[in-house]
């Protein structure tokens, strides 16, 4: 047993931090410190990823052989630590960390070639998984495509795509067979958002901005070398998909960046009998348990990064640091409006923007709170629900 | 023990009941708040119709006569329909500083108010500095014909929309109340809309001069009067959150019902039934509760102000807890602007953290008379 890291890994600490001061613009460190989702504004995470492409470093998890830096789990941990620590904005992810992988395994050679715009940011990918109908069940999803001739006609609709609006591709899970059991009719499909028949409707959120959107499709007409794998293959691509997820476990660094804000917060505010929030006997005992299981996920998620490393298939544990990290960031959110106290009620989501340098109505730090709140209750819904995965834990670890 | 209403009490929830059905469904709600972006005048001027402006004040200035018990029971109506008049604000806060501190020489502007002609905004809190109700960091001083104000007040709630603003200021190092109107010289404000549809500024005062009689109370008087309003106030918002309670309940359960995932009715998982369970279990304590809180601050009891403390502890934790457990169980649905459960979540998220929030009320707790006695009877 060992805790420590690598001269080596020391040494990458030490050129990650470098590169990012300087190359990280103040515009773009309060794109990252204004954050207040999983998306950063999505503009800075464009500009942001064109910077990190020309290192070589816009996608941590890839391969060498497709443009990826070809790191250890190690190093990539240590890059999202030191990203997340410097402000950096959060990317777009859905083309970088979810079709990526999948067309590296499935895709054919025309479509591996798409993989490089990927890494550029040429190509925005939208990701179009749940129905109306079909969230928790996404086996049940209904969206069809009907093969005529050389084409697949595409009818349906998807939701929850995140920044479709703002992307110019997509990719589905399709229904193309009614027979057998509803995961063995679903086919994988890219899309370019442009065809005639889709329609993209943003979402308003609770926080009155746009991350989500519905996509209509109405007889889109989509030519078969869009098919990703074998028709019906759809489902063990996706799973494919999650086992691929298993070597990005790292809520770790976001949670304690999190943590650091509440801090910050509670140190500006004045209580009776204390030197400031932050050091009054209650918050400080509440907020050390929160760090104290922060530091607990880290060590489940170094453990979980050893085994894969180790070649081991760490299964159903990637449940329970999901499930573990979205209650535990939700956790840290309260904690945040507690700090900031009266002022999370000022809506302010003009001074939001990254562009914003003017005044702003309570700390600067506890701009995001609220928002991060509001936002972040998405968590323990998206990606598998926090219900669902611990079935997944009763099911597949407990045998139950 | 009785924990029946009267049938006068009964009337009077049915009429607010009827009044908020026809008007205040949730689509109502929103497509008034597009159109104003602010609160309804005809909402306000019909709530002085029905008599709610007049409920809490005394007879002998104009008012019913009501109790805790019937503040309680207007607030939770209004809860239920998230309503978004500034009832806490002009009604509770800013008549109840009135109905005490008046003496006589504010009749005027406590008439007005109760015809609903009026807005009343109350500075009290100062942003980082630390939240009491005996003490502030703005300043009195007193000049030829009145007074000086000099501070900073923030996130002051109904500032946009108010005609008087009640000022906390030290004045000879007593805490003390003025009542300045909205338009005095030297008063500058910065208003804001509030995450939860209402308004709210942050009030600088340069030296506002006012007259003698702005002088609502000071030392002990303008404590006392702050600290039971504020109770008042407390009552008011958690009957308000007994009310998104019993709403996110009831829609949970409809939607639960509704959606199907698996091909049944989510809410025929034995999980989502335990989550329901508990939010039910978190609504009846806190009704509980805050039914012996109304009692004891309408009988002037001497743990009233205890008993205060814990129902604002009480139903800040249930509330969050319900309004958590409805957001998980409509799923991506909560996240969007045109379902209401957020709506809620907001509101019980700003409710929180206000009248010191959640820990300071803890606090007083704490140190109040009844910590540590035998279970009261």
């Amino acid at each position: 047993m060992d805790l420590a890291l690598s001269k080596a890994d020391l040494d990458f600490r030490q050129e990650v931090k470098d590169f990012l001061a300087e190359h990280l613009s103040p515009e773009l460190i309060r794109a990252g410190k204004r954050t207040t989702s999983i998306f950063s504004d999505f503009d800075a995470a464009m500009e942001w990823q064109r910077i990190l492409h020309e290192k070589g470093w816009a996608a941590p998890d890839w391969p060498q052989e497709f443009g990826g830096p070809g790191w250890s789990l190690t190093q990539r941990a240590i890059f999202k630590e030191e990203c997340v620590f410097a402000n950096a904005p959060s990317l777009q992810l859905s083309g970088l960390t979810l079709l990526g992988p999948i067309l590296m395994k499935y895709g054919n050679a025309q479509q591996k070639a798409l993989l490089q715009k990927i890494l550029s940011g040429e190509d925005v990918w939208a990701q179009g998984y749940s129905e109306p109908n079909a969230g928790s069940d996404l086996a049940s999803l209904q969206t069809r495509a009907d093969r005529q001739d050389d084409c697949y006609i595409v009818n349906g609709s998807k939701i929850w795509t995140s920044y479709a609006h703002r992307s110019n591709k997509i990719f589905c899970l399709v229904r193309t067979s009614n027979e057998g059991k509803p995961q063995s009719g679903i086919s994988f499909l890219l899309m370019d958002m442009d065809l005639p028949g889709i329609s993209c409707e943003p979402i308003l959120g609770l926080d009155g901005e746009v991350e989500q959107c519905q996509v209509f499709f109405d007889d889109v007409r989509v030519s078969l070398e869009n098919l990703v794998g074998e028709e019906n293959q759809g489902w063990e691509i996706a799973k494919y998909l999650l086992e691929f997820e298993r070597g990005m476990i790292n809520q770790y660094p976001t949670i304690s960046k999190r943590i650091s804000v509440v801090r910050e917060i509670a140190a500006q505010k004045k209580v009776a009998g204390s030197d400031n929030l932050l050091s009054s006997p209650v918050f400080a005992a509440i907020l050390a348990e929160v760090e104290i299981d922060n530091l607990a996920l880290a060590q489940m998620e170094n453990r979980i990064r050893a085994s894969i490393g180790a070649g081991e298939n760490p299964g159903a544990l990637a449940s329970l640091v999901k499930v573990v990290g979205t209650e535990l960031s939700q956790k840290v959110d309260e904690l945040a409006l507690e700090a900031d106290g009266s002022f999370i009620a000022a809506a302010q989501n003009h001074a939001l923007s990254p562009a914003y340098e003017g005044a702003v109505v309570g700390d600067e730090a506890g701009l995001t709170v609220m928002n991060y709140y509001l936002n972040n209750r998405a968590s323990t819904i998206y990606g598998g629900s926090a219900q669902v995965q611990r079935n997944i834990i009763a099911k597949q670890v407990l045998g139950l | 023990m009785n924990f029946n209403y009267s049938e006068e009490q009964h009337l009077f929830q049915d009429s607010i009941g009827k009044y908020l059905a026809d008007t205040y469904s949730f689509e109502q709600r929103q497509q008034r708040l597009e159109k104003n972006a602010s609160f309804s005048a005809d909402v306000w001027r019909d709530a002085s119709e029905l008599g709610w402006l007049a409920m809490p004040f005394p007879e002998d200035c104009g008012g019913y006569g009501g109790t805790a018990i019937e503040l309680m029971l207007l607030f939770e109506e209004m809860g239920k329909k998230l309503v978004v008049e500034p009832f806490l604000d002009t009604l509770v806060l800013g008549g109840g500083l009135l109905r005490r501190l008046s003496s006589g020489r504010h009749d005027e502007c406590l008439a007005k108010l109760i015809e609903g002609q009026v807005h009343c905004a109350v500075a009290h809190e100062e942003g980082d500095q630390a939240y009491a109700v005996d003490h502030v960091t703005a300043a009195a001083s007193r000049s030829a014909d009145g007074f000086i104000l000099n501070g900073q007040k923030s996130v002051v709630y109904n500032l946009g929309a108010a005609d008087f603003i009640v000022v906390s200021a030290m004045l000879d190092e007593e805490f003390s109340l003025f009542l300045v109107p909205a338009h005095t010289a030297g008063l500058v404000t910065q208003t804001y809309m509030t995450v939860d549809d209402g308004n709210a500024g942050e009030l600088t005062l340069e030296n506002v001069h006012v007259a003698e009689d702005a002088l609502l109370g000071v030392g002990e008087t303008a404590v006392e009067a702050l600290e039971r309003t504020i109770d008042e106030a407390i009552l008011a918002s958690s009957a308000e959150q007994v009310g998104i309670m019993r709403s996110l309940l009831d829609l949970t359960v409809d939607y639960t019902s509704q959606r199907k995932q698996f091909g049944v009715p989510i809410s025929t998982f034995q999980v989502l039934q335990h989550r329901m369970a508990n939010m039910f279990m978190a609504l009846e304590l806190t009704v509980s509760l805050m039914y012996a809180t109304a009692i004891k601050m309408r009988d002037d009891s001497d743990d009233a102000a205890a008993y205060v403390a814990a129902l604002k502890v009480k139903t800040d934790n249930c509330a969050r807890d319900v309004a958590h457990g409805a957001f998980q169980l409509f799923g991506a649905m909560a996240t969007t602007r045109e379902c209401s459960v957020g709506h809620y979540l907001k509101r019980v998220a700003t409710l929180r953290q206000r009248f010191g929030g959640t820990r300071f009320q803890l606090q007083r707790y704490v140190t109040s008379s009844i910590l540590g006695d035998e279970p009261h009877h």
